[in-house]
């Protein structure tokens, strides 16, 4: 009940009561004693009544003893004496008038009865009437004894009054007394009670209060509270309260944080790596137990430790290979990398050997500015890398090998048959010189079986060449109608043989394409001349048509067709629809695979659809340039793409000028990739401009521009005081040289630019002057087929290799050497990998130059390759194909053509 | 018609091809090496070489070299016969300095007109 009110409500109404209490106590005491004064004024009252009441008798008694000396002497002076007397009983019974007027007017009565009957009797007395006087005088002590009686009646009167006053006086004290002792006894009751209440109902709950939060202290959650009040305390158990429930949540929130981070830890825990989690102060946060194996000391692997602690340990406890290192150089190295990656931001990855096992390390840091160890055992990937390596090493040179198998094997068949061709040409002129038609006509079955033979010879050779990659391509423009209208004229005679009719469709002013003119021609008159073979009295058509980017010839054929069956193996070598076509149609089986890879050589695509006996239809799509190509398909798997411009780049600055954008990016591309900054020019003018203000150390220049050919700005380049010295590189599809040299160009290229003979003509035209270093190639790879197979490489170019098994052995060569002409980098090393060693080496400025080309077999992330391509040259995979290609890239890299 | 030097090592092709042009008219003489060729072609000025590549002692680009570089003989017409085996060979031989090239096994229609062509410059 009392909770429902403040603390402090209650405190004020207890003071407000024991105030109101003691005020009505005062009042009543101050009541009781103001009575009690009245009672004694009354009596005091009473009392000087009886004084004034004693003055009237004496004044009397003065005046009866006059008047009776006067009845005796007779004397005046008695007489004056009894008038005095009997005015100062006047006065005085005027007094007591007020007060007792009854008795005073009686008393004055029978005083005046006294005094006449007195001066009657001393009448009398002169008179000598004695018994008159003595009666008068007997008379007046009658009077006289009716004044005393009327003062005792009087006397008595007061006596009882004052009396009585007196007993009220003292009853009254006593009551008020009595009755004021009970009233504070019950105030100081009362008071005690309520105080009592009031504190029970504030202290009971708080210390309730004050043991629950004592509890809590303790993390006892349970204990009981006090019920939730509206008052003081009430708020405070409310408070309570939710901290309890406050507690329970974060105590919920550990449960659940703690339930986390046991199931991450089961979770690495089931990891076969060996997994770590640094905090941003580098101290490990939680790590496996394969981490602890890898450190070698469980008591040192906790969480807390730091990360250069570890570090030391695994150093103290042996467990890593130094590969020859000291233990200060590798922890340095160690926490070098944990450096540079937290700077970088990026991950790093290096291979070390615990024991027998190579482990890649790989380190990336987390969001919260922490890092995330990872240690991989790689040993049997690594073995595996290596023998895929090897064989493919082995596939490449087995690939090589065949292919200059192929080579001679055809040109020492091709010698014999040569003869046998010959002669029975030369036979047959005899024979029919002699008129032996029998003859001739079996000496012609000779030429014909070696004329096949030579075909099959010259296909066979173009597949091993399109499968070794060896195949060549001369990009030239051509007009497409006019070789249309060529094979045309070829294939009429063909398409007569058999019957059919031949229809060309083709826009006369179908225009130019840039390809190569001997290749489509082939593809186009294999698809025709089968067209023909297969087809009897029937039509064979070809359509061809142009949008921007392709042309597309159709050839069309109402022959034989092929089932799905026949079309699925259609583009297999050696295969035609079935093995008995071969003895029926002739050919080699090899003219569509031949087409085929042709026309993909120039970016294109051979499709068909067919149907059996109704007929088929092969269609060429090509793109119309190059440039096209570039555009659809994405650059080699091999190289990878660089920015168009390196900032950094110190080769040098090109500028290229082509009103083509695409041609700009290519030769841009190609130029970027070099390491050049590449600057673009749209037209001749914006040339000259940025020549002048860019001042760059070439530049290329196509010719055919609107506004100015480029024959017009070479002339104002060389005309330029300030620009004629910088070498003029022209691009184009109408290259003449004599003019461009006669104009002063450097060197005159054909479009579609040869990206390695555009990079050896810029270099040659930068480096004119710049001093050779040794010849000298570094090949740093710990794999020892790899590496011989490197060297070879490097020595068929006339180069000297020399040979460092991994990073630190390359670093330590360089220290010991002249600088060589390049590196050829592996990536995946022992102790220290090929990151590692760019980083050590793209450090010292005197090394910085020297060009780096990375042969890999690892498949590279995004931010590897990010890396790769701001340090190094070229990055070639390993294996096939890369062997060549490593000899056009060093090429490239050295030598000025 | 006219003086042709034929260099050429294997025998069966050299024979069909010396009796060939001889047929038809030409005066053949013989080079089974490249020394060879370099002397003959010296000592009698043919009008037309038909030079094989690939030659013993010293092959068919160097000797076409050596005599480029010979005024005597630079301006001798020197017809390759390359083989389509080798790729780069026409190339090749043109950079050595070859005016034209016939390709293995001869088209012999085609070879003449080659010389003809060679004849009229």
């Amino acid at each position: 009940m009392l909770a429902r009110v403040s603390i402090r409500t209650r405190l004020v109404g207890l003071s407000v009561v024991l105030l109101l209490v003691m005020a009505a106590t005062n009042l009543y005491l101050t009541g009781a004693l103001d009575r009690s004064s009245a009672a004694a004024l009354q009596s005091d009252r009473l009392l000087a009544l009886i004084g004034t009441v004693d003055d009237v008798r004496s004044s009397f008694a003065d005046l009866r003893y006059w008047l009776t000396d006067l009845s005796v002497s007779l004397l005046t002076q008695s007489d004056r004496n009894a008038t005095a007397a009997r005015a100062r009983l006047a006065e005085r019974l005027k007094a007591l008038a007020e007060n007792r007027p009854a008795e005073s007017a009686a008393i004055a009565a029978e005083a005046d009865s006294f005094d006449a009957e007195a001066h009657r009797a001393a009448d009398a007395y002169t008179a000598d009437q004695r018994v008159i006087g003595n009666s008068l005088t007997a008379q007046a002590r009658m009077h006289g004894l009716a004044v005393d009686d009327v003062l005792g009646r009087l006397d008595a009167d007061l006596a009882r009054q004052a009396h009585e006053a007196s007993a009220a006086v003292r009853a009254s004290a006593t009551w008020a007394s009595r009755l004021s002792f009970a009233i504070v006894g019950l105030a100081i009751l009362l008071g005690l009670a309520l105080t009592t209440l009031v504190l029970r109902s504030i202290l009971g709950p708080l210390a309730q209060l004050v043991a629950a939060i004592e509890a809590a202290r303790r993390g006892d959650m349970t204990a009981m509270l006090p019920p939730q009040a509206p008052d003081e305390i009430g708020a405070m158990t409310r408070a309570m309260v939710l901290l309890r429930e406050s507690q329970g949540e974060r105590d919920r929130l550990a449960e659940e944080a703690e339930r986390q981070r046991r199931r991450v830890v089961d979770a690495i825990e089931s990891l076969q790596e060996g997994c770590a989690l640094y905090d941003a102060d580098d101290r490990m946060v939680l790590c496996n137990e394969k981490f602890v194996q890898y450190v070698g000391d469980p008591e040192r692997a906790v969480p807390g430790a730091t990360f250069l602690t570890l570090v030391n340990t695994i150093v103290e406890r042996g467990t890593v290979n130094l590969e020859g290192m000291t233990a200060e150089a590798w922890v340095a190295e160690r926490i070098a990398r944990r450096v540079h990656m937290r700077r970088t931001g990026l991950k790093t990855s290096a291979v070390y050997r615990f024991g027998e096992a190579w482990v890649q390390v790989d380190e990336q840091p987390t969001h919260e500015g922490g890092t995330i160890v990872i240690y991989t055992d790689i040993s049997e990937a690594r073995r595996r890398e290596r023998d895929l390596e090897r064989a493919s090493a082995d596939a490449e040179q087995a690939s090589q090998v065949k292919s200059e198998f192929l080579a001679n094997m055809s040109h020492e068949l091709r010698t014999p048959l040569n003869a046998i061709i010959g002669y029975s040409q030369m036979l047959a002129e005899d024979a029919e010189d002699e008129g032996n038609s029998a003859l001739v006509a079996d000496l012609k079955k000779i030429e014909g079986a070696g004329n096949h033979l030579l075909a099959l010879i010259n296909d066979v050779l173009d597949l091993s060449k399109i499968e070794a990659g060896k195949m060549e391509v001369f990009i030239e423009p051509f007009d497409l109608a006019a070789l249309v209208e060529d094979v045309r004229l070829m294939v009429e005679p063909l398409a007569a043989r058999n019957g059919n009719k031949l229809v060309v469709s083709c826009p006369p002013h179908i225009g130019p394409i840039q390809s190569d003119m001997t290749k489509v021609k082939q593809a186009l008159l294999n698809l025709l001349s089968n067209a023909c073979k297969f087809t009897r009295d029937g039509d064979v058509g070809l359509e061809v048509s142009r949008d921007e980017a392709r042309v597309t010839l159709r050839v069309r054929d109402s022959g034989i067709g092929m089932t799905p069956a026949q079309l699925g193996r259609l583009f297999q070598a050696f295969t035609q629809a079935d093995s008995s076509t071969t003895r029926k149609y002739g050919g080699t089986g090899l003219g569509l695979v031949i087409t085929r890879s042709f026309v993909r050589i120039l970016g294109g695509d051979v499709t068909v659809e067919s149907q059996p006996g109704v007929g088929s239809t092969f269609s060429i799509s090509l793109p119309v340039s190059p440039t096209e190509a570039a555009k659809e398909v994405a650059s080699p798997v091999v190289e990878m793409a660089a920015p168009d411009t390196m900032p950094d780049a110190t080769l040098g600055t090109i500028l290229v000028t082509d009103d083509d954008p695409g041609a700009r990016r290519i030769i841009g591309s190609h130029l970027a990739r070099e390491g050049y900054r590449v600057l673009y020019a749209n037209s001749g003018p914006e040339a000259l401009e940025l020549a002048r203000t860019e001042r760059p150390d070439a530049i290329t220049l196509d010719i055919m521009m609107p506004q100015q050919d480029g024959w017009t700005v070479l002339r104002q380049l060389k005309a330029d005081d300030d620009l004629r010295s910088i070498p003029v590189i022209m691009v184009s599809v109408t290259g003449d040289r004599g003019l461009g040299f006669s104009l002063g160009a450097a060197a005159v290229l054909n479009k579609p630019v040869d990206r390695f003979e555009l990079a050896a003509t810029i270099h040659a035209q930068i480096s004119a002057g710049v001093q050779d270093q040794d010849g000298t190639i570094l090949v740093v790879d710990d794999d020892p087929p790899t590496q011989a197979l490197t060297v070879r490489t490097v020595e068929r170019l006339g180069l000297t290799a020399a040979v460092a098994g991994d990073g630190a052995a390359a670093l330590a060569w360089l220290d010991a050497n002249p600088l060589p002409r390049a590196i050829l980098l592996d990536l995946l090393m022992p102790a220290m990998d090929g990151f590692e060693f760019l980083h050590h080496m793209r450090a010292r400025p005197e090394w910085r130059d020297v060009p780096v080309i990375v042969l890999t077999a690892k498949t590279l992330t995004y931010s590897e390759r990010m890396e790769l391509q701001a340090m190094t040259q070229r990055v070639l995979a390993k294996g096939l194909g890369g062997y060549l290609e490593l000899t056009r890239v060093v090429r490239s890299v050295l030598e000025p053509v | 018609m006219a003086r042709i030097l034929l260099v050429e090592d294997n025998e069966l092709n050299r024979d069909m091809l010396s009796r060939r042009l001889v047929r038809v008219g030409h005066a053949v003489s013989i080079a089974t090496d490249g020394q060879e060729a370099i002397d003959k072609a010296t000592a009698e000025a043919p009008e037309v070489v038909l030079m094989d590549l690939s030659l013993p002692v010293i092959d068919g680009w160097e000797a076409t070299r050596r005599l480029r570089a010979n005024p005597a003989t630079a301006a001798l017409r020197i017809i390759a016969l390359t083989s389509h085996a080798m790729s780069g060979d026409r190339e090749k031989a043109l950079a050595a300095g070859c005016d034209d090239y016939e390709t293995k096994p001869v088209d012999l229609p085609r070879l003449l007109g080659k010389i003809t062509a060679q004849l009229a410059r």
